[in-house]
């Protein structure tokens, strides 16, 4: 699930039979992303090794024959610039949105389901958050948390905005 | 039953327009019941599911065409059945020829604000013909519709909802289609924990992960080809292939409801229509499978990126059930094609299942059971 793509860990992604060679970039996307993460959660050793390792292969099989040396530094730079700031603003939204999500879950008195998580932001003071178990091994929320949830989102795309417009100006 | 008031509500309401000086209105005091509403509003046909706040009654169960019609001027007496001004669904399209049509709504979302908002009184008439019930409608919108399509709509309720919810549609098939009754059997493969569901409507094809959890936007690809735009290919083709035909854009829809299918070529499938009041004996095969192949080219690239977007160790049970549901899922073959497909490339044991018979309700379904599962205060109340 999305909420994997910024997990702080230094898991393998499931070996693919059939993936799809346009999705060769998205891929390296991803390992970007883990790698600024990392680097967010305070692990450069291990952002590093995933740099190193995993990325260079992820590039390496997606280049094409006809892209230089050169174009392939600069695709891999503006991703991980794109990347580096996707993470900075998931920090930030995160620490807004802890707060409001512990308020709305405290505030509801129903009993409720375990939970997955509200919103796909990883939240470095929260890292449980981010690892939902396989849908298959629990059950579904309430239809009750499921719309907490949307509320949430919301919410969060709102401050998301808003913290774009106040950058912006 | 009484009415429930509410303390305060959790989310911020709508910015709404001004309110025109002929909007009705209903002081709290005076509503006597609440009606909850499950509401599918539709490019080409829009679903209203109403029922009592408790128990699975439905009450009201109706599937209107999605359209308005204006009464022209000139029309004499006694021509428009009780000399109506404005016109709805299939009478509104029945009385074509003396009315001005619109349609309100336009790849999911609204697009005409005053034809939306005489359409939504008519289905509030259909669910409260006494008008003095409080209604709380579940709004399905398009997956990823934005804030201003969201402020639409609320624009459109105000004065005619007491308060909404808006809920993306696939994520609403997906509880409209969940049989609640099989949830706790061990074989069941619930909808709401693992599955992906394909949402092909006259607007918008909506596809989205259902896991457990409410689906992100990450996990919904809202495509905007769906079955309007297979009627345009299949016209443009059409005018192409036999010029001056004269076929409306609804014969063509009609043409396409009866015979579209996917996947290799049918010809011949020869298909008799009425051209200048003669009748001809056209050659629909190659022309539909082009139009509708087109389809599949689509909405199979989403369907890949969201199986791929799963974890792997769900994908496999989200692989089973995989469901098409909408009006596209009408097409002849577009399970069979979309699962060949997903095998060819190579997927593991992929099934993709038709949703049925009631696949023009689902949405409205799950909004309603949505609807009888909010909690007070997630209820928006619609301001002035």
């Amino acid at each position: 699930m999305p909420c994997n793509a910024v997990q702080p860990t230094l898991s393998p992604e499931p070996a693919s039979n059939f993936s799809i060679p346009g999705n060769a970039w998205s891929d390296v996307a991803r390992i970007c992303r883990r790698v600024c993460v990392l680097l967010e959660h305070g692990r450069p050793d291990e952002a590093a090794l995933l740099r190193q390792g995993e990325l260079a292969l992820r590039v390496a099989a997606a280049r094409t024959p006809s892209e230089s040396d050169a174009d392939v530094a600069s695709r891999l730079q503006s991703i991980m610039t794109h990347e580096a700031e996707r993470v900075a603003s998931a920090a930030v939204l995160a620490e807004l949105l802890l707060p409001i999500l512990t308020q709305q879950l405290n505030a509801s008195s129903a009993p409720r389901a375990p939970v997955a998580p509200a919103s796909p932001i990883a939240t470095p003071t929260a890292p449980k958050f981010n690892a939902p178990p396989a849908p298959a091994q629990r059950p579904a929320a309430s239809i009750a948390d499921f719309i907490d949830m949307m509320i949430a989102q919301e919410n969060a795309t709102d401050l998301s905005a808003r913290a774009a417009q106040r950058r912006a100006s | 039953m009484t009415p429930v008031t509410l303390d305060k509500p959790s989310v911020s309401t709508s910015p709404t327009a001004s309110i025109p000086a002929s909007m009705p209105t209903r002081s709290p005091a005076a509503k006597s019941k609440t009606v909850l509403v499950g509401f599918d509003l539709g490019t080409n046909k829009s679903c209203v599911l109403a029922g009592p706040v408790t128990g699975t009654d439905i009450v009201v169960s109706k599937v209107v065409p999605s359209v308005v019609g204006y009464v022209k001027d000139g029309i004499v007496d006694g021509i428009i059945a009780g000399n109506a001004q404005i016109l709805f669904g299939e009478e509104a399209v029945r009385n074509m020829l003396h009315v001005r049509l619109v349609a309100p709504v336009s790849q999911g979302v609204i697009c005409e604000p005053a034809a939306a908002r005489d359409f939504l009184q008519h289905l509030r008439t259909l669910v409260d013909p006494t008008g003095q019930a409080e209604i709380r409608a579940v709004i399905g919108m398009p997956a990823n519709a934005g804030t201003q399509a969201r402020d639409d709509i609320r624009r459109c309720a105000y004065g005619i909802f007491d308060r909404v919810l808006m809920i993306p549609e696939p994520f609403l098939a997906a509880l409209g289609y969940r049989d609640d009754s099989r949830v706790s059997q061990p074989n069941y493969l619930d909808p709401v924990v693992n599955s992906l569901f394909i949402d092909i409507g006259g607007g918008t094809s909506d596809l989205c992960l259902v896991q457990g959890y409410f689906p992100t936007s990450n996990d919904q690809i809202s495509i905007s080809f769906a079955g309007d735009a297979i009627d345009e290919l299949l016209h443009n083709e059409l005018d192409r292939v036999y010029p001056n035909n004269g076929l409306s854009r609804h014969k063509v829809r009609e043409l396409k409801e009866a015979h579209a299918y996917v996947g290799p070529s049918r010809k011949p499938l020869d298909v008799k229509v009425i051209m200048g009041g003669k009748a001809h004996t056209i050659e629909l095969g190659d022309t539909i499978a082009r139009a509708c192949n087109t389809l599949i080219d689509r909405i199979y690239p989403a369907l890949t990126t969201l199986i791929e977007r799963a974890s792997s160790d769900s994908v496999l049970a989200l692989l089973q059930n995989i469901i098409v549901t909408g009006g596209g899922s009408q097409i002849k073959g577009i399970d069979a094609v979309l699962q060949k497909k997903l095998t060819d490339d190579g997927f593991e044991s992929p099934k993709v299942k038709l949703a049925g018979q009631d696949f023009k309700r689902y949405v409205a379904m799950g909004a309603l059971k949505a609807a009888r599962s909010a909690r007070e205060n997630q209820w928006q109340v619609l301001l002035g």
